[in-house]
């Protein structure tokens, strides 16, 4: 089981997953038009979350989140913590794939049955986790300057479409002071930039293992930059208004391009999101594919695709009844009780724990740690 | 064994997957350009559509002319009413076996009635439903609104593209705003501003029958509709205010009959906030360029350039006279705050806005508003002297 990916689409996959959907999303609606300001306020922190992951990386070079979490809580409590992240991928997947779904219904085909939406995605998105992690990668490598020319000549589009842009819509700057802005926004830490706790799953595919955590720190710069830019977009296109109640203000905004014959960019606009799903779905699903092979031992986690593919749809229509209480569980109830001990919570007592242990194990010299390592 | 199933599958999957479920034949839409918006005597909606017709090749074109025949037009209209809007619309099934296509509406006229009753629930519908654009002009009639959209014109055979060329050099010239339901909707959702929308009328002409014609600025506090600005100088002061005017002609009366007019080449005008002693105030700074388009009098300017400073002196006080008559009928006459002067304070004073905010009705009335113009005129044409 020999997967090994370049540093370069280790960098391709980590920002082609995170804008998958952080980008629909007016992120912190609370800071109003200040929020892409705390956007790049929580840039260091989700920099700082992404050590903490790399750090433990570092210390199992050849494990992923699944196998060390055994080998630092025991093999009981261990175990349990790995199924835990697996059915935190697999739940998380079928979140994705809800999102997707209620999109495409809200936004251009409401008549269609979310049942064949969502099953048609699924079958997408799984078959690119059946595939393996190598391809899932290449496919990001060449997709992803596509994706940043796809959005540039966007923002051209709309910043060249007259009377669109109002740059008077940012200010006042700072009409909250910056600790509450920071109060604000501190749901950011989950979402978007501690989604990444993903990618212990995959550091140790990583053929440069030394690159691992300058790139996977700029992939955290570049993404909240780019997800900064995003959001000064709405507010200048829509107003903090429209931008604010507006369930998918990317969409929204986008429809605004109206420059000669190049208008009504609706369905191209859900086609480059949807491409940001498939690698979101598709790296969800084989990091549980593999996390559960690794754990039963299992060799090829291929075939493991379908079964998880037929979870994942059924935890999609199963999460809520209606689109409102799908959002509210994922921006307000998930945060706290699911992804703030899943992606920090655990990982930091994992780290306390791993160093204590080495401290009892070893109490003269904890610098030889490199040697322990098979 | 792999390739006979491969041999089932495929065909299989091809015809799954070309899936028909929301599918929109041309021939089975009914698409809408434009729709207005009336009240029945029970108190219902009624709406009117504009629809283009969609089953028939389209007809006026090429030799249409020379016959000497009147262009016949390529949309049909039609009408239903109901307890809303979606309801309305909805009600058109019981006349026309077509599904609505609304994306490409491109305004909506909203008859006087409909207006003072509030708009609240037309500017949510036009939000929220998915098909419709945040670009989609808004427009208020005097009369209903029925009319417009049922008047045909000899200009194109689809009267809402022309009403919708009116609007796009509207835009530029200073004589209606437009107003879209994406900056209604803000206005609306503001505690403090005023929102408004452009007023489209119908004229009886001898030679072509009934004619659009779009002037005049329809006034609203909250959702309802208040009154109109109907004077003509007020209304470009509005949107001189607005930085809307990039286009247009100034005259300039001079002594005894004699008149100047002065097109506009570009224009810019900036709205600054003030404090002054803890009272709001708005700087409002105004620069254009113009030509000189006609001219009578003895006046030569290319031998005497300090006639055009002179010419600068007096365009500025006419412009700042239809600012100033914008202003005092919003102030005084409407009492509300079409400028979102609040929205231009709040952004450079927002601690002192906590406090304005509450008692704005108060304020805005008071709010003293400094005008500046800066004419600049530059050519003179390509004669120099009036011949006579």
């Amino acid at each position: 089981m020999e997967t090994k990916i370049s540093p370069y689409q280790l960098f391709a996959i980590m920002v082609l997953f995170s804008f998958g959907s952080s980008i629909l999303f007016f992120l912190t609606p609370d800071a109003k038009q200040d929020a892409w300001l705390v956007l790049l306020f929580y840039i260091p922190v989700g920099m700082l979350e992404q050590l903490m992951y790399i750090k433990l990386f570092y210390q199992y070079p050849n494990d992923t989140i699944v196998t060390y979490m055994p080998k630092i809580f025991g093999i009981y409590i261990g175990s349990l913590v790995s199924v835990l992240y697996i059915i935190y991928f697999t739940y998380q997947a079928g979140r994705i794939i809800r999102d997707f779904t209620e999109l495409i219904l809200i936004s251009s085909m409401p008549e269609m049955s979310p049942f064949i939406v969502a099953i048609t995605l699924t079958i997408i998105f799984v078959y690119g986790a059946f595939s393996g992690l190598e391809n899932i990668s290449r496919a990001a490598q060449l997709i992803l300057p596509l994706w940043i020319f796809i959005f540039i000549v966007l923002f051209l589009l709309i910043y060249a479409t007259p009377d669109v842009v109002k740059f008077q819509n940012l200010k006042p700057l700072l009409e909250k002071d910056i600790p509450s802005l920071i109060k604000d926004g501190w749901l950011l830490v989950t979402f978007p930039y501690g989604e990444t706790v993903l990618f212990t799953m995959f550091y140790s595919s990583v053929n440069d293992s030394k690159k691992v955590r300058k790139i996977s720190l700029f992939a955290i710069l570049f993404l909240g930059c780019v997800l900064s830019l995003n959001t000064i977009m709405f507010i200048t296109t829509l107003g903090v208004k429209i931008a604010t109640s507006a369930l998918f203000p990317l969409f929204e905004s986008m429809r605004l391009v109206q420059l000669g014959f190049l208008s009504k960019l609706d369905i191209l606009i859900i086609i480059i999101m949807i491409s940001g799903g498939f690698f979101k779905v598709s790296l969800l699903t084989y990091a549980s594919m593999s996390g559960t092979a690794q754990l039963i031992k299992l060799k090829d986690p291929k075939y493991l695709a379908i079964p998880f593919g037929i979870a994942i749809a059924i935890i999609s229509r199963l999460i809520a009844k209606n689109y409102p209480e799908h959002i509210i569980t994922g921006l307000k109830v998930n945060p706290l009780q699911v992804n703030f001990p899943i992606q920090i919570i655990v990982p930091l007592i994992a780290l306390i724990v791993y160093y204590i242990r080495k401290l009892l194990k070893n109490p003269k010299k904890h610098n030889s740690r490199s040697s322990k390592n098979k | 064994m792999k390739k006979a199933i491969a041999f089932c599958i495929i065909p299989m999957m091809m015809l799954l997957s070309a899936g028909c479920v929301s599918k929109n034949e041309i021939e089975n839409s009914a698409i809408i350009v434009a729709f207005g918006v009336d009240t029945t005597a029970d108190g219902k909606y009624m709406v009117s559509t504009q629809i283009l017709k969609t089953s028939k090749q389209s007809s006026g074109s090429g030799d249409g002319s020379s016959k000497g025949e009147k262009q016949q037009s390529d949309v049909i209209s039609l009408a239903s009413t109901g307890s809303t809007l979606s309801d309305a619309l909805d009600h058109l099934s019981k006349q026309l076996g077509k599904k609505l296509v609304l994306s490409h509406i491109k305004f909506i006229v909203i008859s006087e009635d409909v207006a003072k009753s509030g708009v609240a629930g037309l500017i949510d519908f036009t939000a929220r439903e998915y098909q419709m654009r945040a670009n989609i002009v808004i427009l208020v009639t005097n009369g209903k609104a029925s009319e417009i959209i049922k008047t045909t014109t000899p200009i194109d055979p689809v009267p809402a593209n022309a009403i919708d060329s009116i609007l796009n050099l509207q835009a530029r010239y200073g004589y209606i705003p437009v107003i879209t339901s994406l900056d209604f909707f803000n206005l609306l959702g503001s505690k403090t501003a005023a929102p408004m929308a452009g007023v489209i009328r119908l004229y009886e002409d001898e030679q072509q029958g009934k004619v659009f014609k779009l002037t005049d600025i329809a006034i609203f506090k909250k959702d309802k509709f208040i009154g109109y600005m109907t004077d003509e100088e007020a209304v470009r002061g509005v949107q001189w205010i607005r930085n809307k005017v990039k286009a247009g002609n100034i005259v300039i009366p001079l002594s005894g009959k004699d008149q100047v007019t002065i097109q506009l080449i570009s224009a810019n005008s900036t709205i600054k906030p003030i404090m002054k002693e803890n009272k709001p105030a708005i700087k409002l700074t105004v620069q254009n360029k113009g030509n000189i388009l006609d001219m009578t009098g003895d006046f030569d300017p290319m031998k005497n350039p300090e006639i055009l400073t002179e010419f600068e002196q007096m365009e500025n006080e006419i412009i700042k006279q239809e600012i100033e008559k914008a202003l005092s009928m919003a102030q005084t006459t409407f009492q509300a705050d079409i400028f979102d002067f609040g929205e231009a304070i709040h952004r450079d004073y927002p601690k002192e806005w906590v406090e304005l905010e509450k008692n704005w009705s108060e304020v805005f009335p008071e709010l003293e508003v400094e005008v500046e113009v800066h004419s600049n005129i530059k050519r003179t044409g390509v004669i120099s002297k009036p011949v006579y």
